[in-house]
């Protein structure tokens, strides 16, 4: 925000992206693991394009059920209950879930294209590597049509918008916000491990 | 719960965007009162108390005692359409229409919003206590109604103000006033900007 004359934003809406950030990944251990997941996904994701893969389809072993992902998730749970319950106010006697958990892999050139992630309540991305030059994340402004009286020129430009990010770093951000990824321009791997975070009406509630 | 410190980074343009302009109330109540009373024609989104001089031919923008106001105006308003929210600079965004509303005790403006107005400046000219804020309508309510909710009406957030505030949001966003619950009267000057 510009404040040249002293403009302050008081949209009173909740956050939509919310950015943490994990010191912990032991890359030694973790990135042999997510080769492995990638291996044996039994299908290519038609989301990852050019030098890009992901272990989505891998549903015999998710992350999120992998003793070596254990502290990622023990550390960021409470953030989700946090962000769920206090910041986007959602009821609470519904408990938390994780519906799936996968890593994707960028080399050069590789790209995520634009989708969303259904009825999760939070997804999770979390940047176990970040190679400079790698991409950033861009999320879709939820509000294009009714922004989209707009007389400008660039669609793509105007309703994208890119956040930057660093190793370790951590977005949070609801199921429903479009999303897709920069194209990487490094030979370096880009590892990201993503989770859906669900609100688990009559589920047992998440352990870990 | 020691929670890490969160980050708000999205990434989107603001919708609401306040500033402050110091209004000499004593010198502008005259005029004020005399628009609301030489409107012929009531506004239906006044209500309990709430008058309007929407529908007056005489609008202040074009009025002398309101050009201070709107020679501080403008230029920040265009500032907002362009540098904020991204608008092309090569349109002359200029004022469309504007008024002054009252509420005594019990007024309110009901949910509405300003069409094709780009801009929309709520001014308080006198905003006493207890005489109630505006509530904007989240405009993601579809999305965010997926899940359930604990409160009742969380689609309705309140700005909080004060006099000389002004708060600046995009036509489209839908909103109301709280009811006024005091005895002194709440006026409110509101601009359209448009091209």
């Amino acid at each position: 925000m510009n404040n040249q004359k002293k403009l302050i934003d008081v949209t009173p809406f909740e956050p939509l992206v919310i950015k943490v950030h994990y010191d912990n990944w032991d890359l030694e251990s973790i990135i042999p693991i997510c080769e492995k997941l990638i291996e044996e996904a039994p299908l290519k994701t038609h989301l990852e394009l050019n030098d890009a893969a992901s272990s989505v389809s891998n549903k015999l072993a998710p992350p999120h059920l992998i003793p070596e992902f254990k502290p990622f998730y023990r550390w960021i749970l409470p953030m989700i209950e946090h962000i769920m319950y206090n910041e986007w106010e959602l009821n609470r006697k519904i408990d938390i879930g994780i519906s799936n958990s996968w890593v994707n892999v960028h080399g050069m050139g590789g790209i995520t294209a634009e989708h969303e992630h259904g009825a999760t309540a939070v997804v999770a991305a979390a940047y176990i590597t970040l190679p400079p030059n790698s991409g950033f994340i861009k999320f879709k402004d939820p509000l294009e049509y009714v922004k989209g009286i707009r007389p400008e020129n660039d669609a793509d430009m105007r309703f994208y918008k890119t956040v930057k990010a660093q190793q370790g770093d951590v977005l949070l951000f609801p199921g429903w916000l479009r999303h897709k990824t920069e194209p990487s321009k490094t030979d370096e791997k880009r590892w990201v491990l993503t989770t859906n975070f669900v609100a688990a009406l009559n589920k047992d509630k998440l352990k870990l | 719960m020691n929670i890490q410190a969160l980050g708000d980074i999205t990434p989107f343009h603001p919708l609401i965007i306040k500033s402050h302009f110091d209004f000499k109330w004593n010198e502008l109540e005259s005029i004020s009162n005399y628009l609301i009373n030489t409107t012929e024609q009531e506004m239906v989104l006044e209500t309990g108390g709430g008058l309007s001089s929407a529908l007056n031919p005489k609008p202040p923008h074009m009025l002398p005692e309101f050009e201070e106001f709107y020679k501080w105006f403008l230029p920040m308003a265009r500032h907002i359409i362009i540098k904020e929210w991204g608008y092309t600079p090569t349109i002359n965004y200029n004022v469309v229409q504007s008024w002054v509303n009252v509420h005594e005790n019990g007024g309110t403006t009901l949910e509405h919003n300003h069409g094709g107005a780009i801009l929309v400046a709520s001014a308080y000219l006198n905003l006493p206590k207890d005489s109630g804020f505006i509530e904007f309508r989240d405009p993601m309510e579809y999305q965010k109604g997926f899940h359930r909710r604990d409160n009742m009406g969380w689609e309705w957030n309140e700005c909080k103000a004060k006099t000389g505030d002004v708060l600046c949001f995009p036509g489209w966003l839908k909103h109301r006033t709280q009811p006024s619950n005091s005895d002194e009267q709440r006026w409110v000057l509101t601009t359209n900007v448009g091209f």
